[in-house]
């Protein structure tokens, strides 16, 4: 359950202060499969990094699955995203001087909570599971932005965690490949997990259940909808 | 391998360029500063230990009366360790054919069982037969002399001829290659037979449990109380510093050049791998951002990091340490074969093995950890938003250089220069303190040249005859009167015998020179006072080394001198800087009323008419043959230029080391400079790329760098040059101190020959500093430039 109670992000700078969100109270329940969107500059990165604890509230409160995100410090943040959050960027990401399954690993190892003698063999399904493990060897830069951005999910899911957001997910890549992700995405919410993703791609949004719209750091609607799996 | 070690290691092998240079700067710094700890282990040690491994005396004593001494007494006496006959008789030697040099011809009491001033045998026999004798080995390096050869010795009036039978090796010696004097050992009937004096006059003594030379002097004031008690008068007493090599001086100012510039170069190459670390890390800041997000905690961040600098230093320290330890031996070496001595040490220290280990890990980690701990707690967001140099990221300086005349690329160059403002600094700081210490260099140079021609200029008589025996003035002259190209002799007296400076001498006392007040052939810098007036007023000048042995008695004040046994009371009217052991001059005509009833003298000093170095040397020939004809007993003929040449071997080494060391300095900062450039190319290779994709050819933006490159230079000379003004001035200060006596100081002197090469080397280092790694740049196509993160 992912719940946020009123909250605000202002940017100071300059002499004047920037509202990027505005009293935004949301709810997200355990295998949802939603899309939050809006033009840019609406608030869709900072409402994302507020539900993932990369950037700070500056008033209301965040709880996912019962921790209250808001209080966390950064070194508790980064190992509370580790086991609870998979990422996914819209450049990927990926550490360019790793393989992609070392990439995988290295998500693993900074975690500790997949035991170290299942890493190996977890990671190499994660790669099937997204259908790249043929390139589990090479570096990232040898990969297409689509094959890149599936390595990224697979680094996302990683850890096995309960929740996977996602920011402009398929925003560098072709609409067949987008297409690809997405699906992936939604086998990833039926299969349990909750999965939000940003967007601001029309075609994208039509395949989600639900669809947040932010205008001006504020929710303009929120839709509940059902979509042919 | 786990994976955020592999991630470490993978990022340096992802740069190869830079972590090469990040290895180098770190090597270099390493290598610097392990030199400088290995040859100081091995030199304080070893020229140490081969001084005292001889057992040097703790004091000389000379008495014609030692034959009523009993010395098997006197070696049971309570405080002293050993006492042994080691007879001392200053003769010449031919080193050349028609070339004498003093010989130091000791006579030796046991070269079989020897208990003090122990020889060690290099080649051929360790103990001369009789009427043959041993030479030091450093001898060799000034003369024709070697195992086998007939030397040739004039004792007096007398050529004798000499076979040398074996090298021997003296450390506790000055070095003859410095001091131009040959040493030579023979056995008591041997010395006897050929300087005609007795044996046993001078007496070398071991003190036991003594610490201080004050302790020595306590110690033999009292003996010598005794022995006059028993009828031995003493002749002479001397009480050299204790357990120190004559030298000791000369490798004190090396290990001090050595430790400070060097010192430099190390603080130099820190902020240059600072410099370069910082640049890595801030390249690696959106990285951090995603660690973060994919969990990783502070800590692991940190750990990765530090994994990574680690591997640097553990890099660093593999090519840094091989070399550290032989190139501080083979400093070591080169300083043992100035100072003559043995370098003893084979291994060194396990502790020193450690603090290099010690070393190559944690100065990266140090030099790196601020960056370190700022990317790792920049927040995520932060972290992810991060695009390395920011494109609006020029200062408000740059923005306000702007000149219509300026061209355009010219105008880019200097904005660009001053957009990471506090990198520039670190840059020309760093740089500039190279051109400063480099032009120092220089100037140091010139200063101690200027303090040659000023010790030139001083002494202007063309050859020195010294005698070893006084006579009279009309015993003297006529040996010279068919000598030709003579303009004329003047007499002097009261010199001790030897010609020394005070950087050969041993402490002896003080030497009185009695020359004519008016002379025009000694013309010193005076510091304080005046020269001599006349005679009419007891007054003397004295050196500054004779004023730091009178505890530095103020100008104007009353002196007691010992003259020959009557104390006179003398007035201090000036001070003298020179290059000699310590000595106190007065009238002629005073001293001669005051101790020389008979007018004695025991210099001459030849003024030639045609002043030519090879007329001069022609001059010293017929002097030496006239000698050869006459009954003179002669210490040395030594003409001017040959002493200034004396000098100047003395201040060979340091000179070399100096500018040496100031090449290192302006090399490491060299670096500095172009990893500066790198740092900056690397971080603006999108707008390379962007440069490229408007129409800017790989030429004008290799200029481009190159321009930036020499803007650096050019400042970091004007800078350095700047700075170099007051650093010469108290590196005169300290080298005057040094070599003169405490509060003098060398002349600052411009160097217009090193500024000269001061300016295009470094001009020439920066070029090189930017083409470089503006090279590599244009090697980047525009695609990969434009695509670069």
């Amino acid at each position: 359950m992912i719940e946020l109670h009123n909250v605000s992000k202002i940017y100071q700078g300059g002499g004047s202060a920037c509202t990027a969100l505005n009293c935004i109270t949301l709810r997200f329940s355990a295998g949802e499969f939603a899309a939050i969107v809006g033009k840019s500059g609406s608030g869709k990165s900072t409402l994302l990094n507020m539900l993932t604890g990369i950037d700070h509230t500056s008033t209301g409160t965040v709880v996912i699955n019962g921790t209250e995100v808001h209080t966390l410090n950064e070194s508790d943040l980064a190992s509370w995203r580790g086991r609870n959050i998979g990422i996914v960027f819209q450049f990927f990401q990926l550490i360019p001087t790793l393989t992609v399954i070392e990439n995988i690993l290295l998500a693993m190892d900074l975690v500790s909570v997949i035991p170290k003698s299942k890493r190996q063999a977890r990671a190499e399904n994660l790669l099937k599971q997204v259908g790249i493990d043929r390139h589990a060897d090479q570096l990232p830069a040898a990969l297409s932005g689509g094959e890149q951005q599936r390595a990224a999910i697979a680094r996302a899911l990683a850890n096995d965690p309960p929740i996977l957001v996602a920011d402009e997910p398929t925003g560098n890549l072709d609409s067949v490949t987008s297409e690809v992700i997405l699906k992936l995405f939604r086998e990833l919410a039926d299969s349990g997990k909750t999965v939000i993703v940003v967007t601001h791609d029309p075609s994208a949004s039509a395949r989600f259940e639900r669809l947040v719209t932010l205008k001006d750091g504020r929710i303009e609607s929120d839709q509940a909808k059902a979509v042919p799996s | 391998m786990n994976m955020p070690f592999k991630k470490a290691v993978n990022d340096l092998r992802h740069a190869p360029g830079r972590t090469l240079l990040v290895i180098l700067a770190l090597a270099i710094g390493l290598w610097g500063v392990g030199g400088i700890l290995v040859s100081y282990t091995i030199l304080t040690r070893d020229l140490s230990d081969n001084f005292t491994r001889t057992r040097p005396a703790h004091a000389i004593l000379t008495s014609k009366d030692f034959g009523k001494l009993d010395l098997a007494a006197l070696r049971q006496r309570p405080g002293i360790e050993r006492a042994e006959f080691r007879d001392l008789s200053l003769q010449r030697i031919e080193v050349h054919p028609d070339e004498w040099i003093t010989l130091w011809l000791f006579g030796v009491e046991d070269f079989e069982q020897p208990t003090m001033a122990l020889l060690a045998r290099e080649q051929g026999n360790g103990v001369p037969a009789p009427g043959t004798m041993l030479i030091e080995r450093d001898g060799r390096l000034i003369s024709n002399l070697d195992i086998g050869s007939r030397s040739r010795v004039r004792a007096g009036k007398r050529i004798i001829e000499v076979p040398i039978t074996g090298i021997a090796f003296d450390p506790a010696q000055a070095p003859a290659t410095q001091d131009h004097f040959i040493y030579a050992y023979v056995d008591k009937p041997t010395y006897t037979a050929i300087t005609g004096e007795p044996a046993n006059q001078r007496l070398l003594l071991r003190l036991n449990h003594v610490t201080t030379k004050q302790e020595v002097e306590a110690v033999i004031d009292q003996l010598g109380e005794e022995l006059k008690a028993q009828g031995i008068g003493l002749t002479s007493i001397n009480v050299p510093r204790l357990n120190e090599h004559p030298h000791q001086w000369q490798l004190n100012t090396l290990l001090f050049l050595q430790g400070s510039i060097s010192l430099l170069a190390f603080l130099m190459g820190a902020v240059l791998v600072s410099q370069l670390m910082a640049s890595i890390l801030a390249k690696q800041v959106r990285q951090i951002g995603i660690l973060k997000a994919i969990g990783a905690s502070r800590r692991k961040v940190l750990k990765i990091y530090l994994t990574m600098v680690i591997v640097l230093g553990i890099s660093a320290g593999v090519i840094a340490i091989p070399l550290a330890v032989a190139s501080g031996y083979a400093f070591s070496y080169f300083v043992a074969g100035k100072l003559n001595f043995e370098i003893l040490t084979q291994h060194l220290p396990v502790h020193l093995y450690l603090a290099l280990i010690a070393t190559s890990l944690l100065l990266p980690v140090m030099l790196s950890l601020p960056a370190i701990l700022k990317g790792v707690n920049v927040s995520v967001h932060d972290a992810l938003s991060d695009y390395g140099i920011s494109p609006n990221g020029m200062g408000a300086t740059a923005e306000k250089v702007s000149a219509s005349w300026m061209p355009l690329g010219l105008l880019l160059a200097v904005r660009n220069s001053l957009r990471q403002q506090k990198r520039l600094a670190i840059t020309v700081a760093t740089m500039a303190l190279g051109v400063a210490i480099f032009s120092t260099g220089f100037n140091v140079r010139a200063s101690l040249a200027v303090l040659l021609a000023e010790v030139n200029d001083s002494m202007r008589h063309d050859v020195q005859v010294v005698l070893k025996d006084q006579i009279l003035r009309e015993q003297a002259l006529p040996v010279f009167r068919a000598v030709g190209n003579v303009a004329r002799i003047e007499t002097w007296n009261g010199g001790r015998g030897e010609l020394q400076s005070r950087i050969m001498a041993t402490a002896r006392g003080v030497g009185i020179v009695a020359l004519p007040h008016d002379t025009d052939l000694f013309r010193p810098r005076i510091t304080t006072g005046r020269w001599l007036h006349g005679f009419q007023a007891p007054e003397v000048v004295m050196n500054r080394q004779a004023l730091e042995l009178y505890g530095n008695p103020t100008l104007g004040s009353s002196l007691p001198l010992d003259i020959g046994g009557n104390i006179r009371m003398v007035k201090l009217v000036g001070v003298i800087d020179e290059l000699e052991k310590s000595k106190v001059y007065i009238d002629q005509v005073l001293y001669d009323a005051f101790a020389n009833p008979k007018h004695y003298i025991n210099s001459l000093m030849f003024v030639s008419k045609e002043k030519g170095y090879d007329t001069v040397m022609t001059l010293k020939g017929d002097i030496e043959a006239a000698i050869a004809r006459s009954d003179l007993n002669v210490l040395y003929v030594m003409a001017q230029a040959e002493r200034v040449k004396i000098i100047y071997d003395h201040l060979n080494i340091i000179l070399t080391t100096i500018v040496f060391l100031s090449l290192l300095v302006l090399v490491v900062s060299a670096l500095g400079m172009a990893s500066a450039t790198s740092i900056s190319i690397l971080e603006r290779t999108r707008e390379i790329g962007v440069l490229r994709a408007i129409g800017a050819t790989p030429a004008v933006i290799f200029q481009q760098f190159v321009t930036e490159g020499m803007i650096v230079s050019v400042a970091s000379v004007l800078l350095g040059l700047l700075l170099a003004w007051p650093l010469s001035m108290v590196a005169a200060d300290f080298f005057g101190t040094l070599m003169l006596g405490e509060g003098a100081a060398l002349r600052y002197v411009f160097s217009g020959e090193g500024f000269a090469i001061t300016l295009v080397t470094t001009l020439i280092f920066g070029w090189l500093a930017s083409r470089i790694p503006a090279r590599r740049a244009i090697r980047v196509s525009t695609r990969d430039a434009l695509a670069y993160e």
